[in-house]
Formats: structure tokens, sequence, C-alpha cells
């Protein structure tokens, strides 16, 4: 497991990780969900001991990576953001060498190279140098590459970022895989969609901060049982919130002069009468778009912001 | 220890997926020594002095100087041709021949009545060697010359003396024989001296095993100092595509030691390193006719020295900002390198100043040892000296870059 305790990060002024704490369980996936420069990755490289966190605790199995280094980073696996495969050396010569990095030798490793390979589906090119490979492809062997040794702890780092849909979902069965062998995996990624998918556990992060923290339903009950209604047209700011401070049954999410964001109860059967409402206020809509709530919801009402921002 | 094995084999199996690389750096020193080699002559025949004789006084005497390069060895040595003076001083001008020897008029007569002459030698400046020649040669005829007037200068007055008086002189048989008894009775004198010498010079040439150098010799060791150099630099890029490929920051999240993986791209480069040495060895060797036994020591200082390069080059790569930055600074490092270090040219074939720097690079140190080594000037105890200061620097670099990549250049 990973225990990650009051965690900070600081360059000179600028802080990217500030007082980060949370939890990840053995046979679970603990998700950190945020826009790009939250500062996951920042967290993710403290843990795996390749940046010295500021202040603040990190464990791994009881060790702790700072001081027990060696002993911490034996436990990790480590899929990076960007690719971090030699491209001119072949699957089993890639998963071989990673193997052998981690201590895997002999018979031991040639079973685990050949598992590995069936595992990500690239057991009939195994021995075709990479650069040869699909985008897809570099990802799966990308991830073989983290696993090989079957590490206790796997991090993966926007592991998704790039990949086509259908390799996506293998990646995904890959690292349910692992949460099946009981695996503590800790998951960064801005995709919401794949954070709802995944993470048994999640906290929310923004600007190095972790601004929510607990299960998918327990972060769906922050937001409430309210639709979240998009508009964009044409709109004044500071009349939109006059003519909603006083309604209970809608709440402003986020308001510009091009985009309006509302948390509305029971949000289809609102829409005649906000679209009247914003009539009578002067606001040109152009369009509207009505989703059920979600991780994206509780992030647009915590900061004001889109994920993908 | 099993990780260090691992990774060093890893390296050698990417490097054996770019054979072209291999190529180039094995070719463009073979290509540039062979080039060398071949616009030199490189053999090992005797260079020739070309001498233009400007003959103004056309006498017997005059005919006597200009025989004298025609003799014996020396005609070896000494190719002359007759020219008119213009002829001559146009083509001294141009750079052509090694000198112009002018015989003024009136040569031949200053010389019978021992008077004041001057041979005027006018010698090519590009030239050294064999202008000196030239010069030494004709001294040693002027000294024979003076020793000649010495000698038999009465005899001579005698003849000179009875046809200033009666131009239409006809020598009588008693004349003659009367001269030639004087002349025998001092050659019966310095017999003694000069049949044999009183002095005996006994010279006796040992089978020297020093070889005769010539330029294509000279340039053989520079020529491995430029595959070393070339070499080292393209393998210290190493640390850069790893940086990039994104496999230097997820080894230093592994359990292994970064001064380990260091250590095995030291090692793997050693290998390389040997190998090409190994491949131009060889064929140098053989060109020269070298002797084999030397190639064991030549290959150990190659090797080490390599291996230090490639540090050096890691080093300062280590610091710069970009993989850019560091080849083209690199790039800019090994060429001034290379051309003062003696890679392109022996240093008997540069400006002095230009030895005095060079033989101070680091390639240019390690060039001075090798050759040393390679023509039979070094001994024991300064080859020994050498390795232990090649060990020593390559150290000092290992500490310094091993630092530097875990502290910075893996993290960041």
């Amino acid at each position: 497991m990973i225990e990650v305790e009051q965690l900070r990060k600081q360059y000179g002024e600028f802080v990217a990780v500030d007082e980060v704490s949370f939890t990840a369980n053995a046979g679970e996936i603990f998700g950190l969900l945020g826009p790009n420069g939250a500062g996951k990755s920042t967290t993710i490289s403290c843990i795996s001991g390749i940046l010295e966190p500021t202040s603040g605790n990190i464990r791994v199995l009881g060790h702790d990576v700072v001081s027990d280094g060696v002993a911490s980073r034996r436990q990790l696996g480590i899929v990076p953001q960007e690719l971090a495969i030699y491209e001119d050396l072949s699957a089993t010569e890639n998963l071989s060498y990673w193997g052998g990095a981690y201590g895997l030798r002999g018979e031991k490793l040639k079973s685990r190279v050949q598992e590995v390979l069936r595992d990500i589906g690239l057991l009939d090119r195994a021995k075709e140098p990479s650069k040869n490979f699909s985008g897809g492809m570099k990802r799966r062997l990308n991830f073989g590459c983290g696993v090989v040794h079957e590490p206790k702890v796997l991090l993966l780092d926007e592991p998704t970022v790039g990949v086509d849909p259908q390799s996506r979902e293998k990646l995904f069965d890959l690292v349910q895989a692992q949460v099946g062998v009981g695996t503590c995996v800790l998951y960064t990624t801005h995709y919401m969609e794949e954070a709802e998918k995944l993470c048994d556990q999640l906290a929310i992060v923004d600007h190095g901060k972790v601004i929510a923290h607990g299960t998918l339903d327990e972060l769906r009950n922050m937001f409430g049982e309210r639709d979240l209604i998009r508009l964009t047209g044409q709109f004044d700011p500071s009349q939109i919130h006059d003519i909603f401070q006083h309604r209970v049954d809608i709440e402003v999410l986020m308001v510009d002069e091009l985009n309006l964001q509302l948390s509305v109860g029971d949000g289809s059967l609102k829409l005649p009468d906000l679209f009247a409402t914003l009539n009578e206020a002067g606001a040109h809509i152009g369009e509207t778009t009505l989703s059920r709530p979600n991780l994206e919801s509780l992030f647009i009402k915590l900061t004001g912001k889109e994920l993908r921002e | 220890m099993n990780f260090l094995w691992h990774a060093i084999k890893k390296d050698l199996l990417r490097r054996s997926r770019e054979p072209w690389v291999f190529l180039i750096w094995l070719g463009i020193p073979l290509l540039v020594g062979g080039s060398m080699t071949l616009l030199t002559g490189g053999s090992d025949s005797t260079p020739t002095a070309e001498l233009w004789i400007a003959d103004q006084d056309q006498s017997f005497v005059s005919g006597l100087v200009s025989s004298f390069f025609d003799q014996g060895q020396l005609s070896e040595l000494i190719k002359t041709e007759s020219v008119s003076l213009e002829e001559g001083q146009k083509r001294i001008d141009e750079g052509d021949g090694s000198a112009l020897l002018i015989i003024p008029q009136d040569f031949g007569n200053a010389f019978f009545y021992q008077e004041k002459s001057e041979l005027l030698l006018v010698t090519n400046p590009s030239q050294q060697i064999l202008p000196g020649i030239i010069e030494e040669s004709l001294s040693i005829l002027v000294d024979g010359a003076f020793y000649i007037q010495q000698v038999f200068g009465d005899e001579v007055q005698t003849v000179l003396s009875a046809i200033e008086d009666d131009p239409t002189f006809v020598p009588q048989n008693t004349d003659v024989a009367e001269l030639s008894v004087k002349i025998n009775e001092k050659i019966q004198r310095l017999s003694g001296i000069l049949f044999p010498p009183l002095i005996v010079l006994e010279t006796t040439v040992e089978a020297s095993e020093e070889r005769e150098l010539n330029f294509a010799l000279l340039f053989f060791p520079g020529v491995l100092l430029m595959a070393l150099l070339f070499t080292s630099q393209g393998l210290s890029d190493d640390l850069w595509r790893e940086r990039e490929l994104g496999t230097l920051r997820r080894m230093a999240s592994s359990p292994q030691s970064l001064t380990t993986f260091l250590a095995a791209k030291i090692l793997q480069a050693g290998i390389f390193i040997f190998l090409i040495s190994l491949l131009i060895a060889f064929l140098g060797f053989s060109y020269h006719q070298l002797p084999f036994g030397k190639i064991p020591v030549v290959l150990l200082m190659m090797t080490l020295a390599g291996m230090v390069f490639m540090l050096m080059f890691s080093l300062l790569s280590l610091f710069c900002p970009t993989r850019r930055v560091a080849t083209l600074i690199n790039s800019i490092l090994v060429f001034p390198l290379m051309m003062l270090g003696g890679s392109f040219f022996p240093f008997e074939a540069m400006p002095s100043w230009m030895v005095l720097v060079g033989q101070w690079t680091p390639n240019g140190l390690v060039l001075r040892q090798l050759r040393e080594y390679l023509f039979d000037q070094s001994t024991m105890a300064s080859l020994s000296v050498a390795f232990a200061v090649l060990i020593g620097i390559g150290l000092l670099l290992f500490v310094l870059s091993s630092y530097r990549n875990r502290q910075v250049f893996s993290r960041s």
C-alpha cells in the first residue's frame, strides 16, 4: 500500500504539490483526477523516488521512499506518461531488461517475459524491434515493462494519453488484472470517464491540492442528485447571478460572456422555465447540454472550471 | 554485478542494431588515414633533392663542381639539372626544387689564381631537410677545393705562369716529367696520411630495431586517436538518448543504482572502442609492418583513453540544456582537438607553436605516449605513469559524471 502524508513539493516559490495526503490500499485502484499541471505527475515522481519531497512522508509497503528508497522502489512498478522503452530492441529484449533491472534472473525472468507478452498481446511480434509497433502496441509494451517483475504497487501516470479506443480498453483490462492479483494501483488521469470506470477511491486535485477525496459514490453525493446544464451563447454574468441568486433549485456553477453552467434539480423538467428566464434577462442561447451528475460536475462545482481546461 | 552485465548486454544489443554508426566511426579515420598515406606516397622511399645549377662560367672547374653532385651515393640523393640563371631563379621563386646553385663567371680562373670568388646557393624555404643536405655537400666540396689549392698550388702556379708568359706555350717532356715527379713526391709524402688515413674510423652499423619513420607511419597513431575521438564522442550521446527515450527516468525509479547504470555504459563503450581500435590497429600494423607484439598494450591504451574521452564528453553534455546543444558543443570541441592533437597532421608537419599547444590536449598527450611506445622511445616506467594518469583522470570524471547524472540529469 501507499501512504502519503502532508506531501509538499516546491520549486522556488512555485508549489507543485501542496500538503497532499491519501492512502491507497492493496487490491484497489486509487485515482488521482485533475487537469494538466495539477501536480499528479509530481506526486507520482515523489512516490517513485525520482523527486525528493520538500516535506511530508511517503511510505510504500511500510518503506519510507527517502530513507529506505531501494526497498520501497523494489516494490514499485511504474508506467510513465511518456513511453519509456528502447525502440531499437524487441519486446522480449525490453521486458527482459526491465525484469532484470528489478532482480529477475534465469528461468523466472524468461517465464515472466512470456507471460507478459501473452498478456499484452505481443507474443506473435515478440522478436520484432518495437520501433515497428503501432502507438497502441508501444503503450502496451510500456505497460508490460512496468509489471514484468510483478510489483506489489503499480504507479500509472496517465497511461492512456494518445491511445486509440481499442488499446485503451485493452489497457483497462490489464490494469484490472493487476488489481485481481492484489496489486495496489495508483492511477493518475485527467479523463473523468476513466476515473469513474476504474477507480475504487479517488482524490480530485487542482493546483497541487486535494480538493475532494473519497469513493465514487461519496464524491457523487457531494454534488447531490442535481443535473448539470451547460449553455453556450451570450450572457451577462452579473445579471445571471442576480436572477438566480434566490433560486434554491438552480445553482450557478460558472458563468462568463459565452458560457453558463448550472446545477439544477430535475434538469429536464426545468429547461422550459430556464430558457424563459434567460430570455427575459436578454441572454442568447446557442447550445444546451444536460448531463447526469458526474465527477466533472463535481470538479466544476469545486473549481468553477472544466476538468480539461 | 548481475545488473552491470545485464545493462552492458542491453547497450551492446542496441549498438548492434546500428551497424551504420559503427561503420561511420570506423570509416572516417580509415578514409582520412588512407588518403593521407596515398597523398604522401606511403612508402619508405628516400626523398630526393632537386638542385638547379646555373653555370655562368662554363669552365673546366665549374664543370667539376656540377659533376660533383652526380657522383656515387650523392647522385641518389641529389638530382641536378643545368639551367640558365633566369630559369633557375624562376623555379625557386615558384617553390620548385630544393636549391639553385649559381657559379659566377671567372670562377675557374679565380680558383686557379687563388682569388676570392663566391658560389651562391639559393635554397627553397618551404623545404627544410633537403636544402640542408645540398648546403652541407657543397661545403665539403669547397673545403676539398681549398685543400687541393694548398697542396698543389705551386704546381698549378708553375703551369699558369708558363701559359701567361707565352700563350703558345707547349710543355716539353722534361717539364711534364718534372711536374709529375713533384706531384708524385707530394702524394708519396701524404700517402701515409691519406692511403690509408692515419685515423681509421671503423663504423659498425647495428641491426637497428628502430624503424625508418615516414609520413604515413607518423600519421598512423593520429588515425587511431581520430577513431577514438569520433567513437567516444558518439557514444557519449547515449545518456541524452536515454533521457529522451524516458528510459533514464524509468531507471531512476528502479531499485538499481544509477552509478551502476553509468558504469555499464562506460564498460560497454570500452568494449566497443576496443573492437574499433583492434580493427584499425590490425590494418595499421599490417600495412606498416609493425611488430604485432605491441598490439595488446596499444589496445589497452586506446580502450582506456577512449573511455576517458567518453566520460569527458559525457560530463560536458550532462551540463547542457538540450541534446542538440550537447551534440553541438562536443562537435565544436572534437574537431579542434583532432587538428591540434595530431590526428589530422603528424606533429612533424605542424608549426612549432601548434605542436606546443597540441601536445597538451587530452588526445595529444595520449598520442605522444602511443607514438613513444610504437617507435620504441618509451620506458616501462613512463608507460606505467601514463596508464596510472589515464585511470586516475577516468575515475575522477566518472565520479563527477555519476554525481551530476544522479542528482540532476536523470531527475529533470
